[in-house]
């Protein structure tokens, strides 16, 4: 089902590539970057310690306003390996502190960012965002669009820094991989 | 049919050969089939494994690519398995067995992939004869993004196949012949006394040299058979070797034998050639000697010298017996070589020899008893006549008490004429030979009762002349029985006709002929003058010698001229003129014959004798009319001529 909405979208990208304000245009680009998110989940290794028991579910904190998130919402409940997959909304700090594991951060929650690290303070997240420079500023997985269709970008020592094993056949799709050139 | 007949000429050692190496090209083959089959199943396998192996571990590669829908990446994990060179094509398919990345090597022969999968867990994908497909899932944690297709070529297996197959099949030429090879030098030594024995055999039946031996090696069943054939030889040859010796013995005693035979024949020819020119030869002094001692019987008074002379004159006639007996063996079988046989009166021929020796017999004191049938027989009258009697007088003499008897019965178309007598028969060893010439049951018969032991041996000759069979039975000390077994006639018996039918017995006038040498006959030729002319002085004088011994008077001439002289001076008048008939370069025997009749003046009887052999002298002489005799002239022709023309 996952992989039919995907071919959909690429086929849709494909004949939006000159057209790409139309609203099914950015449907479909929605469920892709929804999609995408779900296959990180997929990729990415979170060690035992990031969990409170063997079967604890993996959870998706959306914070700030996501588009997809319907979509994503849809894959709440499936099962990656033995645990479930958790999506909630994540609009306040604290509920980001109570534990996630993939914290996506919206376009609107983009100018809190440089304090937004410092205030979570928190490890074992992977951080996806869809903005220019996200990260390069402390994220570790950027979904952005090229000309034809969804790619990301990663930054694989913010990764590491927060404990998390990026699968490298996920790595050879990512455009970019980075490293923070500065502190 | 045919190749079978033809394996079974084919030599022994060819055969070995045969065998071992069907034998083993077949072991080789099924070897290599099963072995190839194997290698085949095994390559296959571990082909199909590794396809699988490939399978997964692109499968695992490209979760990522699928997740995301990464086509170029998908695209870059399948090309990787180029480098398999037998992957020909691999796909990847999403969770709907739709197919998401294909790659396809240029070269390929083969189909590329469905643009459906068709797939499901648990059941094994179907592969082709030439393609080998593996269908693995791509799995991320627990869940199915979709599947990994790899195809495989297989033909580096029926290369590899193929491969075997020609190594195997040299493999197998290699081995066929250096088993080949080596088994020929093992069955040499089971094939070549084989081979030996034939030989030899063959030798033995084409030279039939029994000495041959074959060579025998070692104790197996053809060395037995080798000595076994040894054996055999061994055994033909000697028995051979006896045959031969006894085949040499026989041939020696047969060559004895017919030596034997020719020197018994050449004697008895001598015998006869004795007798037959003695005889003659002998009759006249003998008759001449008969009738001195008639004259002598008549002149002498006195009583002593009386009874002497009646003793020569006994001893006289029993030689003349003796010598009739002997001439009329030939004379006989000369009469029945012209004359041939005629129905005869047994009757009428038994009774007068009956009534001749019934007088004998009483003069002896013994009975001659005869029973008498009526039945013609073929026969040669005087000579059954001369048989009977022989076989009476044997009787007689021979037998001193009791009886003889003649007898006569029929059997079927034959008569038997039987002579009992009641003497001392003759010992069963002596039966067979008493027909022989010369002899008797006992040497002192000789003296005793006369006779020469002739008298059986001529009845024999007459007997089997005829063609007549006589047998004789005998117990010594009881008597003898003579059974002579002669043809009868088949025409049904008239006793009329029989007495008219009775032919005139020659035997009687023959003995008188010959045997009554009285001095009546011999006072005549006293008188008989005999003319002879012959140029040739040792035959000359050889026939005077003759005619002279018989008692003629020869007058004897080399020529006409000297003959004539003679007749013409007045010479006795000869009764019978003799001439050669080649006389000198001119003359003749029919001339001189003229002239002597010429002077004579009387037609003088006359006869020539010639040794001429050119059948134109012959004819000259035959145009003459004159009786003619061929030279050398037999003393028996000769006389018969003198009385035909004398009489």
């Amino acid at each position: 089902m996952i992989t039919r909405l995907i071919g959909m979208a690429f086929g849709l990208l494909a004949l939006a590539a000159s057209a790409q304000d139309r609203p099914a245009v950015r449907e479909a680009e929605q469920q892709v970057r929804a999609q995408f998110v779900y296959n990180f989940a997929n990729f990415v290794e979170w060690p035992d310690d990031a969990f409170a028991t063997a079967t604890a579910p993996i959870k998706i904190c959306l914070f700030g306003e996501v588009d997809f998130a319907p979509y994503l919402y849809s894959f709440s409940g499936t099962r990656i390996g033995d645990r479930p997959l958790s999506v909630q909304k994540a609009d306040e700090i604290e509920q980001i502190r109570a534990g996630c594991h993939i914290l996506y951060v919206g376009q609107d929650e983009r100018v809190r960012l440089p304090t937004f690290w410092q205030e979570i303070q928190y490890i074992y997240v992977l951080s996806i965002g869809d903005r220019q420079g996200f990260a390069d500023k402390g994220g570790i997985i950027n979904i952005l669009r090229t000309r034809d269709r969804v790619q990301f970008d990663v930054n694989i020592e913010n990764a590491l820094l927060n404990g998390l094993f990026l699968d490298s056949d996920l790595l050879a799709l990512a455009r970019v991989i980075k490293r923070n050139t500065g502190p | 049919m045919r190749s079978i007949w033809r394996y079974r000429d084919l030599p022994i050692q060819r055969k070995i050969s045969l065998i071992i190496v069907i034998g083993m090209a077949s072991a080789m083959i099924v070897t290599v089939a099963n072995f190839i089959s194997f290698d085949r199943e095994n390559v296959k396998r571990d082909l199909g494994e590794e396809m699988r192996v490939l399978a997964r571990i692109t499968a695992a590669r490209s979760a990522v690519a699928v997740a995301f829908g990464d086509r170029s990446n998908a695209l870059e994990n399948l090309t990787a398995l180029s480098l398999r060179s037998t992957v020909q094509h691999a796909c990847i398919y999403d969770e709907q067995q739709r197919l998401f990345a294909r790659f396809q090597r240029k070269e390929s022969p083969f189909g590329t992939c469905a643009e459906v999968l068709d797939y499901r867990d648990g059941r094994r994908r179907e592969s082709g004869e030439h393609l080998l497909e593996v269908v693995e899932p791509i799995f991320r944690k627990g869940q199915r993004l979709g599947y990994v297709l790899v195809a495989s070529d297989l033909s580096p297996i029926a290369e590899r196949t193929r491969k075997w197959i020609v190594t195997s099949g040299f493999v197998t030429i290699v081995a066929l012949l250096v088993a080949f090879l080596m088994t020929r030098r093992l069955q040499r030594s089971v094939v070549r006394p084989i081979i030996d024995l034939a030989n030899v055999m063959d030798s033995v039946r084409r030279s039939n040299d029994l000495g041959l031996r074959a060579m025998a090696q070692g104790r197996d069943e053809t060395g037995r058979l080798v000595d076994s054939f040894n054996e055999m030889l061994e055994i033909i040859e000697k028995n051979n070797r006896d045959l031969q010796m006894l085949y040499r013995g026989l041939v020696e005693k047969s060559a004895e034998a017919e030596a034997t035979a020719a020197s018994l024949e050449l004697r008895n020819q001598q015998i006869k050639d004795l007798f037959g020119s003695a005889a003659h030869d002998l009759r006249q002094p003998l008759q001449a000697m008969s009738i001195f001692v008639q004259t002598l019987q008549k002149r002498i008074q006195d009583p002593d010298q009386l009874a002497i002379v009646d003793k020569l004159r006994q001893a006289q006639q029993n030689l003349s017996s003796l010598f009739n007996e002997i001439l009329d063996v030939s004379r006989y079988e000369f009469d029945l070589t012209v004359a041939g046989t005629q129905p005869v009166s047994i009757k009428q021929l038994l009774n007068k020899v009956f009534l001749e020796f019934d007088a004998i017999a009483q003069e002896k004191g013994l009975r001659l008893r005869f029973h008498s049938c009526d039945y013609r027989v073929l026969a040669h009258g005087a000579l059954l006549e001369r048989i009977i009697r022989n076989l009476l007088s044997n009787a007689i003499r021979y037998t001193d008490k009791g009886g003889v008897l003649l007898g006569c019965r029929r059997r079927g178309n034959r008569l038997a004429i039987e002579v009992w007598d009641t003497g001392r028969g003759i010992p069963q060893h002596m039966q067979s030979e008493i027909f022989s010439k010369f002899v008797q049951v006992s040497d002192e018969d000789r003296e005793t009762r006369g006779g020469f032991g002739l008298g059986l041996a001529i009845v024999k000759q007459f007997v089997d002349s005829l063609g007549y069979s006589l047998t004789v039975g005998s117990s010594v000390g009881r008597g003898t029985v003579f059974r002579l077994v002669v043809p009868l006639v088949d025409e049904p018996q008239r006793p009329r006709r029989e007495i008219l039918a009775t032919p005139v017995q020659p035997a009687p006038e023959a003995r008188l002929d010959i045997a009554t040498a009285s001095l009546a006959s011999l006072q005549e030729q006293e008188e008989t003058r005999i003319l002879l002319i012959d140029d040739t002085e040792s035959v000359r004088h050889a026939l005077k010698l003759t005619l002279t011994e018989w008692g003629f008077v020869v007058n004897d001439f080399a020529d006409i001229s000297a003959m004539e002289a003679f007749l013409r001076q007045g010479g006795a008048v000869p009764d019978l003129i003799i001439s050669d008939f080649e006389l000198g370069p001119e003359d003749t025997g029919d001339q001189a014959i003229a002239v002597a009749r010429q002077v004579l003046g009387t037609e003088v009887p006359a006869f020539i004798v010639t040794g001429a052999e050119d059948e134109a002298v012959w004819q000259r002489i035959r145009a003459t009319g004159l009786a003619t005799l061929r030279k050398p002239v037999k003393p028996a022709r000769l006389r018969a001529m003198i009385n035909h023309l004398l009489r």
